[in-house]
C-alpha cells in the first residue's frame, strides 16, 4: 500500500511541504527583525510595564510587530486545506472515477486500503502541521512575550490564533479536518459536494469550541483590588488570558465602568480623601478574571481531546461507509 | 464438476428495485464461461458480487469456497476482475499499474503482462487516460492475468472496443486463456464471437439466470422447427419447448432435446448460438410481459 500511497499523494505532500517551507521561510525572516529589535530595546530586562522605560518599549514594540498576529491568523487554513483537498477526494474521487473497483479488487482488503490511506495521511498532515507550530513557538516567541506583559489578547497562548495553532491543538484539529474530508467524501460519494461540506462542518465544530467552551474548561480566577485613584486595575501575572475587568462593590453587584459603579459618591467627587473613604464604606473594588498561562497544557487536553474523540467517531463512520454503503 | 463459484438464491436490491433476483447457479473449474444477456439483467450485479465489491441482500455466493464480502481476505488473492469500462488510475502510466499490481498483489507476474503489452505495442510511458480505447481494454487485461488468479473475470470487455480492437482483443484474450489454465468468466451483451473464446453459457435476464450449459451441448440440443400450425400443447408433451411463434401458415418453435421430430412435415434446423440467446431472452420477455397482459385483459 505505501508505494500506491506515495504515488497517488506525492504531488499533494509536495505542496505541503511547499506551503510549510513558505510560511517557515516568512516567519523566520520575521523573527530576526523580532529578535534585533527585542535586543536592542533590552526587553530581555523587563518583566513588567510597570517601570516607564519598559512600559514604552514593551509598547513600541508590540505596536511595530503586532500585525504578526493577523500574519499568522490564516495559517489557520492549513488544516481545512488537509480536509478540503486530501479527506474529501479520498474515498469520492475513487466512486466518482469508478477506480475504487479496480483497487479493491486487488488482494489488498478495502478495509485494509483504507486503514493504511487513512494511517499513513494523518500521520503525513500532523507532522506537517507539527512542523509548521514549531516554527510559529520559535519564531513568535519575542512578540509572544511582550504581549504576554502587556496582557494583550492578540498573541496570547490561550487564544486563537496562537492557541490553535501550536501544541496537541494543532494536531487534533488536523486530524479533525482530514477526518471529516474523509467521512463526507464517504457519505456523499461526490468530491465538490463533500469539500464544501468539510469546510462548513469543520468551521462549525472549531469556532464554537474556541469561543464558546475553551472560556469554560475551568473557572477562571478572580482577583480585587481596593479602588485607589493612581491605580484601579488589580494586578494579573503575564501571559494571561484576561477575561473580564470591572468593579464590584459590598452587595456583590459588578460593573463595567468605575462612573456607574461610585455614582454614589458623586458627592464626594471634589475631596479624594472622602471620596477614597467613601469607594471604601460601599466596598468598592475593581477585579479581574483571567485563566492564568500555566493551564496552557490543561486547556490544550481538553480541546484537543475534543477533536480527537470527533476525529475517531468521524473515521468510524467512514470506515462503516466503505465496508458496508458501498456494497 | 468441480464448481468454482456458487450462488444460491443470490438476490441483491438496489432501493426498491432488484438487480438480481433467486439466482442459483454453479459454474465449472477451468472452463471459459460467457455470461449473456441484455442491458439490466444484472449481469454486473452477479460478477461484483462475485468479488466482493457488492454485498448480496439475500442468498449467498461463493468463489472458491469462501464467500466474497465476508472473507475478501480469502477471495480476493484468487480473482482478478477487470469492471465494466476498465476503470484505472487515468494519470496513472502503464508502468504505474504494473507497480500498483506488484505492490498490491501476493502473486505477480510482472513479464507476463510487460511482453504482452509490448508486443501489442502499447506504450507504457503515457497516462493510461490517454490511450485508445482498445489499448486501455489490454492494460487492464494483462494486469488481470498478471494476478494469476484461479479465476478472471471481465465485465463487458468488448462493450468499448470498435470492430477491429474486439477481434484483436478476443484473439489475445483467447491465447491468454489457453496459456493460463484459469477459470474465464466473462459478460456481454454481444453474443457474436463469444464461441470463439467461451465453451460455457450462462443466459441471464430479467434479472434471473436462464440457462446454464456447455457451449458444445446448447448448439447440439437446440433446434428450431417449422411445420404446420399446430396445438402448442402436443408439441410441449414431446420437447422441451423454448419459445414458439405461430401464424395462420406455420408454426416456429425453438425446443430443446436430442429428440427427433418424426413427422414429416416439419423441418428441423440446427441453430446458431446467437439465435439460442435470443430464443432465451424472448421467452423471458414474454414472461415478464405476460401478466401485465392478463391484467390488461380483465
Amino acid at each position: 500500500m505505501s508505494w500506491l500511497i506515495w504515488r497517488q499523494h506525492r504531488i499533494e505532500l509536495l505542496f505541503v511541504l511547499a506551503t510549510v517551507c513558505l510560511c517557515s521561510a516568512f516567519l523566520a525572516f520575521e523573527h530576526i527583525s523580532l529578535v534585533g529589535t527585542y535586543s536592542d530595546l533590552g526587553l530581555g530586562k523587563c518583566t513588567s510595564a510597570a517601570s516607564p522605560a519598559c512600559s514604552s518599549n514593551l509598547q513600541a514594540f508590540a505596536n511595530q510587530f503586532g500585525w504578526l498576529y493577523v500574519g499568522i491568523y490564516w495559517m489557520l487554513l492549513l488544516p481545512a486545506m488537509f480536509g478540503i483537498f486530501i479527506g474529501a477526494p479520498l474515498i469520492a474521487r475513487e466512486v466518482e472515477s469508478g477506480s475504487y473497483r479496480f483497487v479493491w479488487t486487488q488482494s489488498v482488503t478495502r478495509t485494509r486500503w483504507f486503514l493504511s490511506k487513512v494511517v499513513a495521511l494523518i500521520v503525513g498532515a500532523i507532522l506537517m502541521t507539527a512542523a509548521l507550530s514549531a516554527v510559529i513557538s520559535w519564531a513568535l516567541w519575542p512578540l509572544t512575550r511582550v504581549e504576554g506583559i502587556l496582557l494583550l489578547p492578540t498573541l496570547n497562548v490561550l487564544t486563537t490564533p496562537l492557541f490553535d495553532l501550536t501544541g496537541a491543538v494543532a494536531l487534533a484539529a488536523t486530524a479533525l479536518a482530514l477526518s471529516l474530508g474523509i467521512l463526507a467524501g464517504a457519505l456523499t460519494r461526490q468530491t465538490v459536494l463533500a469539500m464544501v461540506l468539510t469546510v462548513i462542518v469543520f468551521t462549525a465544530v472549531r469556532i464554537p469550541v474556541a469561543s464558546f467552551l475553551r472560556p469554560h474548561f475551568a473557572s477562571p480566577v478572580v482577583t480585587t483590588a481596593a479602588v485607589s485613584l493612581n491605580s484601579d486595575v488589580p494586578v494579573v501575572p503575564n501571559g494571561a488570558w484576561l477575561m473580564k475587568l470591572g468593579f464590584i462593590d459590598g452587595e456583590g453587584q459588578t460593573f463595567d465602568l468605575i462612573g456607574v459603579a461610585s455614582a454614589r459618591c458623586q458627592p464626594y467627587a471634589a475631596d479624594p480623601t472622602a471620596l477614597q473613604q467613601c469607594f471604601r464604606e460601599i466596598g468598592l473594588r475593581s477585579f479581574a478574571e483571567y485563566q492564568p498561562a500555566d493551564r496552557y497544557w490543561l486547556f490544550q487536553g481538553y480541546e484537543a481531546a475534543i477533536y480527537a474523540v470527533l476525529a475517531a467517531t468521524a473515521l468510524l463512520v467512514a470506515w462503516s461507509a466503505v465496508r458496508w454503503r458501498l456494497a | 464438476m468441480t464448481a468454482i463459484a456458487e450462488a444460491d438464491n443470490l438476490g441483491k436490491r438496489y432501493g426498491a428495485r432488484w438487480g438480481l433476483k433467486g439466482c442459483t447457479l454453479s459454474l465449472p473449474a477451468g472452463r471459459a464461461i460467457a455470461l449473456v444477456g441484455p442491458n439490466g439483467a444484472g449481469k454486473t450485479t452477479l460478477l461484483q458480487l462475485m468479488v466482493g465489491l457488492l454485498r448480496p441482500t439475500e442468498g449467498a455466493v461463493r468463489v472458491c469456497g469462501h464467500e466474497p464480502f465476508k472473507q475478501p481476505a480469502d477471495v480476493l488473492p484468487r480473482v482478478a476482475f477487470v469492471a465494466q469500462d476498465q476503470p484505472l488510475y487515468s494519470n496513472f502510466t502503464a508502468e504505474d499499474l504494473m507497480t500498483l499490481g506488484a505492490h498490491l498483489n501476493r502473486r505477480w507476474d510482472d513479464r507476463l503482462v510487460r511482453d504482452r503489452l509490448r508486443q501489442l505495442r502499447v506504450p507504457l510511458d503515457r497516462p493510461v487516460g490517454r490511450l485508445s480505447g482498445g489499448q486501455r481494454a489490454q492494460v487492464a487485461l494483462g494486469l488481470s492475468l498478471a494476478k494469476q488468479a484461479d479465476i478472471v473475470i471481465l465485465d463487458e470487455p468488448l462493450a468499448s472496443l470498435d470492430p477491429l480492437a474486439r477481434q484483436e482483443f478476443l484473439q489475445t484474450l483467447m491465447e491468454a486463456v489457453t496459456e493460463s489454465g484459469a477459470t474465464l468468466i466473462l459478460s456481454s451483451h454481444i453474443v457474436d464471437e463469444l464461441e470463439r473464446v467461451c465453451d460455457y453459457l450462462v443466459i441471464l435476464a430479467t434479472a434471473r439466470v436462464q440457462l446454464t450449459i456447455a457451449i458444445d451441448e446448447a448448439l447440439d440440443t437446440h433446434k428450431k422447427l417449422t411445420g404446420p400450425p399446430s396445438d402448442l400443447l402436443a408439441l410441449s408433451s414431446i420437447h422441451d419447448v423454448v419459445v414458439a411463434s405461430q401464424t395462420p401458415r406455420q408454426m416456429t418453435a425453438v425446443v430443446k432435446g436430442s429428440g427427433r421430430m418424426l413427422d414429416p412435415s416439419w423441418e428441423t434446423h440446427a441453430m446458431s448460438l446467437q439465435e439460442i440467446v435470443l430464443a432465451y431472452l424472448t421467452r423471458s420477455r414474454q414472461e415478464e410481459a405476460e401478466p401485465a397482459a392478463e391484467l390488461a385483459v380483465r
